[in-house]
């Protein structure tokens, strides 16, 4: 299997009224899982489609390896493609399915059945060749569309949010499955999800996509730990936002520490985040670690997962937080009503701008 | 023109030829007939004078009414046997309720004409029934006239209102009526509140249809009419009557019969749009079992109608194994009339197999690509064609075969009097049904399927071949019965195109009636029924037997 990195080149896809794609710079490299996140009618589905062949840019290229193949019709792409809907053929049995892109290539028939039950074993179907896909259940099937998507041993493997239509627990097993096909196989994989934990758990690099336009490309953590906007922040993961000068003012107020602002900017124009686990909570009394911004509030909802615990505390300023704490590191539930106090570590507070939602950086 | 086909490739001269064929099968018949109309006969010129004349004269006047009191006639005779069965059918556990829906659908696909003719079979002049009740005394009054045409159109189309709304209470997801239930609707209020109207969209579709059918019916009121003119038969007898022939007033007729036709259309298509209720049916209705007097009562009234619509059938084939002398039903029963149909006539038969196999072929090969094109490729040009080829649901039979004379008879292209003819009229007919079939199978199949093939290496036209269309067969093949079925039950517009040695079955039928030999008309008429019981057979078997038939 030849690996390829692609590179798309300032691609612009437009439907009537709407701009699809602006100008959208990616590169993938060679052997590299990369994914394409972001919400419903971001644009990253129409990317994966172009680059497949079923849609046409406007204007821009899609390199594959040294070809430029924008004028190549889907057919002759050679690029696999997982559908999320499985798109398994149901007039055929799970061989001839496997099958199918072998006999388009013409390759002999000899050949067919070893490559097919070796795609088959690859994804753990072995003994289901004669199987219709009617009588596989859902994970099953887009194991079919997985091993027919490989068998062919395309340049490049593309896939559309393969996982969205399976139940939770298939779903994380499935994400892993993927993932060591991926590796096994050194395959450039560009995958496609709304799934920001699935994005995190599964890609080399992960491009965060918006309204038509890339907002960021980074490893999970960059993406996850140093967000480039508002948006990225907030969509991958969850973040506490405050804006208004008003509840900047009562962070510093009621706190020993201040909370140090990007260079040259006041309060007004700005808006402040946090992630719900990067705090502490704290009884009152309890003394904040230093360089924690504190604020006493009060416990209004508990909500328990198990591993960790999600409180939504209110704190002055009638603002509401969200934040976590490791059951592991305490003996009991804290009660709804419990009065607290949430300390902020002032390196874990990311500014951005309250209008252009840009990340400001840089202390005063 | 290569290039053009190189650079546009397949689908696109599928797209050409789908306005090649409206221009030529629907367009260039209909400006025939419109121009005809405006043609004044007297003076040679052009105006308005043959539609001052229609809406002038009482005659034809009479003509316009007639048709609109027995298409209503009709239709409220269908609502009044379709909803009663629908609703016991769905609701009520009734024995043999399969059997009852199987019934009903050869009611609907036998043609009307033979509906008609069974019916005077019964209690025509000679009609066996009135020669029995005679027997006992009573004078029955004949089968002859509006109340006749009524009556088979009633028995002939309930089965559209039976079928839709049956359809649309199967849907009604049953948390629907338990959440009236929940807010304190009695059983009462629950059904006319909540029941009734989710299902009223359905009911108004069939009857809208079944007001179409039986305003554009040509056979039956021409059978069973005896001296009341509708429009269909009227524009028929102007067209070609040996007396006094008068071509523009034929025309004229058709072209308020597809105005009123067009005007039915708009009607179901806006109730229909209207009031449209999607049903996520998580739970189906509850089938109740009825006990003592209703359930009684509940499988007396559904055995009832159906045995009814079944009546005509029965008669024909009883009757087509009675001995005949000549016009006259003798003792006893024999194969007399099937012998004199097969070696007197043969070239009916063999007409009308090869017409109707060959319009078949050629609807299954166009009707599935256009579909394709119109429901795969949508663009504007696209769009536009799909209304275009929807035309002829409105051209009434007997319109389409006027126009198919006037501009076929007579250079650039002589057809008149060929097979072929008759064959492009069954075609045409039928095409609309079928593209639409193929759109709605097509919009069943994900278009994921064809996308994955192309993405393993298939080009278009293979992913179309190995895919799409193994998939479509099944929907195919039902739609290919249907257009068979209808194909050679025919007669509105064959009756006009055919010549002496085109004739076909349902032409030699009606021929049979108006000479009074009633044997191997009863003869023919069962082989047509045969052919028909058949395809539905065949559908019940090997096709997707719920499609397609409404």
């Amino acid at each position: 299997m030849v690996a390829k990195p692609i590179h798309i080149e300032n691609i612009r896809k437009t439907f009537p009224g709407v701009v699809a794609l602006d100008n959208v710079e990616i590169e993938v490299g060679e052997g590299e899982f990369f994914t394409l996140l972001g919400p419903s009618g971001c644009g990253k589905t129409t990317l994966l489609r172009t680059i497949a062949g079923f849609y046409q840019q406007d204007s821009g290229h899609i390199h594959v390896g040294d070809s430029i193949i924008d004028k190549v019709p889907a057919y002759q792409r050679d690029i696999g493609m997982v559908f999320q809907n499985y798109a398994v053929f149901p007039h055929m049995t799970v061989a001839e399915n496997v099958a199918f892109g072998l006999k388009n290539r013409k390759v002999p028939a000899a050949e067919i059945t070893p490559r097919v039950a070796k795609a088959l074993a690859t994804v753990q179907l072995t003994g289901y060749e004669a199987r219709t896909p009617d009588q596989l259940s859902g994970g099953q099937q887009q194991r079919v569309g997985l091993a027919r998507a490989m068998v062919i041993e395309p340049r490049l493997l593309l896939l559309d949010e393969p996982l969205s239509n399976l139940d939770a627990k298939l779903r994380i097993q499935m994400r892993e499955d993927i993932l060591d096909i991926q590796r096994q196989l050194g395959i450039t994989a560009v995958y496609v999800t709304h799934d920001q934990e699935e994005a995190l758990v599964i890609s080399d690099r992960i491009a965060v996509m918006h309204s038509g336009k890339v907002q960021q490309i980074g490893t999970p953590w960059d993406i996850y730990r140093d967000p480039v906007n508002q948006f990225v922040a907030t969509f991958v993961g969850n973040m506490n936002v405050f804006s208004g000068p008003e509840m900047l003012k009562s962070l510093q107020d009621n706190s020993r520490q201040t909370l140090s602002l990007p260079a040259g900017r006041n309060p007004e124009g700005l808006k402040a985040a946090f992630r719900p686990e990067d705090v502490w909570i704290l009884s009152p009394g309890q003394e904040v670690p230093p360089g924690a911004v504190a604020m006493a509030g009060r416990v209004d909802k508990t909500l328990f997962l198990g591993s960790d615990v999600i409180y939504r505390v209110s704190v002055e300023g009638g603002v509401s937080l969200t934040v976590n704490e490791y059951v592991a590191e305490r003996s009991e539930l804290r009660e709804e009503g419990a009065n607290v106090v949430v300390g902020i570590p002032g390196s874990k507070v990311l500014f951005f701008d309250a209008k252009e939602g840009v990340r400001l950086r840089g202390e005063a | 023109m290569l290039n053009w086909f190189r650079k546009n490739g397949f689908w696109a001269s599928v797209s050409l030829s789908g306005f090649v064929i409206f221009v030529v099968l629907i367009l260039m018949p209909v400006f025939n007939i419109v121009r005809e109309s405006f043609f004044d006969a007297k003076t040679g010129n052009f105006g308005l004078g043959n539609y001052l004349t229609f809406f002038t004269t009482p005659y034809y006047l009479q003509a316009l009414f007639n048709s609109l009191v027995v298409s209503i006639g009709g239709t409220l005779g269908a609502i009044l046997l379709g909803v009663p069965l629908a609703f016991f059918t769905t609701r009520y556990r009734i024995r043999g309720s399969a059997v009852l829906s199987t019934l009903a659908t050869l009611a609907l696909l036998t043609p009307p004409f033979l509906g008609a003719y069974a019916w005077i079979v019964m209690l025509g002049r000679n009609g066996f029934l009135r020669q029995v009740l005679a027997v006992i005394g009573i004078n029955f009054p004949t089968i002859y006239g509006p109340l006749g045409i009524i009556i088979v159109y009633t028995l002939q189309f309930y089965p559209f209102v039976y079928m839709l709304t049956a359809g649309g209470l199967q849907t009604v997801d049953r948390s629907l009526e338990e959440a009236a239930e929940n807010l304190g609707a009695p059983p009462f209020r629950k059904f006319f509140r909540v029941t009734v109207p989710l299902v009223i969209p359905s009911i108004t579709s069939g009857a809208l249809l079944a007001f179409m059918l039986s305003l554009a019916n040509f056979g039956t009121p021409m059978i069973i009419g005896a001296r009341y003119r509708v429009l269909p038969t009227m524009a028929y007898n102007m067209y070609t009557s040996e007396v006094a022939t008068r071509p523009a007033m034929a025309s004229t007729i058709s072209i308020i019969l597809v105005f009123a036709a067009s005007l039915a259309i708009f009607l179901q298509r806006y109730a229909a749009n209207r009031r449209k209720y999607t049903s996520l049916l998580l739970n189906r209705p509850v089938v109740f079992r009825l006990k003592g007097m209703k359930n009684f009562l509940a499988h007396l009234v559904s055995y009832l109608i159906v045995a009814l619509s079944t009546l005509p059938m029965v008669v024909v084939v009883v009757f087509a194994f009675r001995n005949t002398s000549g016009p006259v039903f003798t003792k006893g029963f024999g194969l007399d009339s099937f012998r004199r149909v097969i070696f007197d006539v043969p070239q009916a038969i063999t007409n009308s197999l090869l017409y109707s196999i060959s319009a078949v072929i050629l609807i299954v090969i166009v009707g599935t690509l256009l579909g394709f094109v119109l429901s795969r490729r949508r663009n504007t040009v696209n769009g536009i064609l799909d209304t275009l080829l929807m035309s002829p649901y409105i051209l009434p039979g007997t319109v389409l075969g006027i126009g198919f004379i006037t501009t076929f008879n007579r250079p650039p292209i002589v057809l008149y009097g060929t097979g072929l003819i008759i064959v492009l009229a069954y075609f045409i007919r039928r095409l609309p049904y079928s593209v639409r079939s193929a759109v709605s199978i097509l919009q069943q199949i994900d278009p994921a399927l064809e996308e994955a093939g192309i993405s393993l290496g298939a080009p278009p036209a293979r992913a179309f071949r190995k895919i799409a269309l193994p998939l479509m067969l099944p929907g195919i093949l039902s739609g290919a019965v249907l257009s068979w079925v209808t194909a050679i039950n025919e007669l509105s517009a064959s009756i006009l195109l055919y010549v002496g040695g085109t004739i076909t079955m349902p032409i030699r039928i009606y021929l049979s009636v108006m000479d009074g030999y009633f044997g191997p008309g009863s003869a023919m008429a069962s082989i047509l029924l045969a052919a028909t019981g058949i395809a539905l057979l065949v559908l019940n078997l090997f096709g997707d037997s719920k499609r397609n038939i409404v």
